[in-house]
């Protein structure tokens, strides 16, 4: 699947796909995915551009509860980012990242930025990692309301694989909007 | 007509659905951005609330932190 794919969305919760894709998105939380090897390095590479990502059922069941359900006080945000090199692709009935990163820089981490302009329904999430070893073909990334593995899986995109070696750094900007 | 596109920015009436036309709109219009981020001098952790027009290509602000702001 490349960066180039594009799905339609609209507010009514409708999801088309101009290519055919049984991607099961739950539209109306949408988000681009942009991810950039060595930023502002000589050889910065753009792996993948805006792409649009999938709001997993379980991100969905987790943001109705924060919105409507909950009787107690809330939880964290999904401001977790995680990566993987696995090539199964993103599906909406994923729970967890599969063969999810754990080691060598690009385990799961808080985004550093993590912002929200007034008036406006889009949230930008950021992080930066930084691989000190080898890491093939990372293609997946996902977003997670914990830093340890587990909690709930609630964004997922993949894109094109990208192999890193020690001191790469891989920037990973989720563009969400809501509403 | 409300707005019906994906970004939306219902203080000025606008939406649009690509994130190039988004970030090409936040250039144009005084907006207030709160959250934190890393300094971009010393990558400590800064929160923010920062009110202007956006022109670094970005959809959130460059921060400094306070120490680097002083120097």
């Amino acid at each position: 699947m490349s960066c180039d794919e594009h799905i339609s969305q609209n507010d009514s919760a409708t999801v088309e796909s101009s290519f055919g894709s049984a991607i099961n998105d739950n539209a109306v939380v949408k988000g681009f995915v942009t991810i950039i090897k060595n930023e502002g390095k000589k050889d910065e590479q753009i792996i993948c551009k805006d792409k649009p990502n999938l709001l997993t059922n379980g991100g969905r069941d987790y943001a109705i509860a924060q919105f409507y359900t909950n009787t107690t006080s809330g939880g964290v945000g999904m401001n977790f980012i995680a990566l993987t090199s696995d090539s199964t692709g993103a599906d909406a009935t994923d729970t967890t990242l599969p063969s999810e990163i754990t080691t060598t820089g690009l385990e799961r981490a808080l985004a550093t930025t993590i912002s929200h302009s007034t008036g406006t329904n889009s949230t930008t999430l950021n992080k930066i990692f930084t691989a000190s070893g080898t890491h093939t073909a990372v293609q997946m990334s996902g977003t997670f309301n914990q830093l340890a593995v587990g909690g709930t899986l609630a964004h997922e995109s993949i894109f094109t694989p990208v192999t890193l070696a020690s001191s790469d750094t891989l920037s990973v900007t989720w563009t969400l909007t809501l509403g | 007509m409300g707005l019906d596109k994906t970004f939306k920015d219902y203080t000025n009436d606008f939406s649009c659905d690509t994130l190039d036309q988004w970030i090409e709109h936040l250039g144009t219009v005084t907006m207030t951005y709160t959250g934190n981020s890393a300094c971009v001098t010393c990558g400590d952790n800064v929160k923010f609330n920062w009110t202007g027009k956006l022109k670094n290509g970005k959809t959130y602000p460059n921060v400094l932190c306070e120490v680097c702001k002083a120097q």
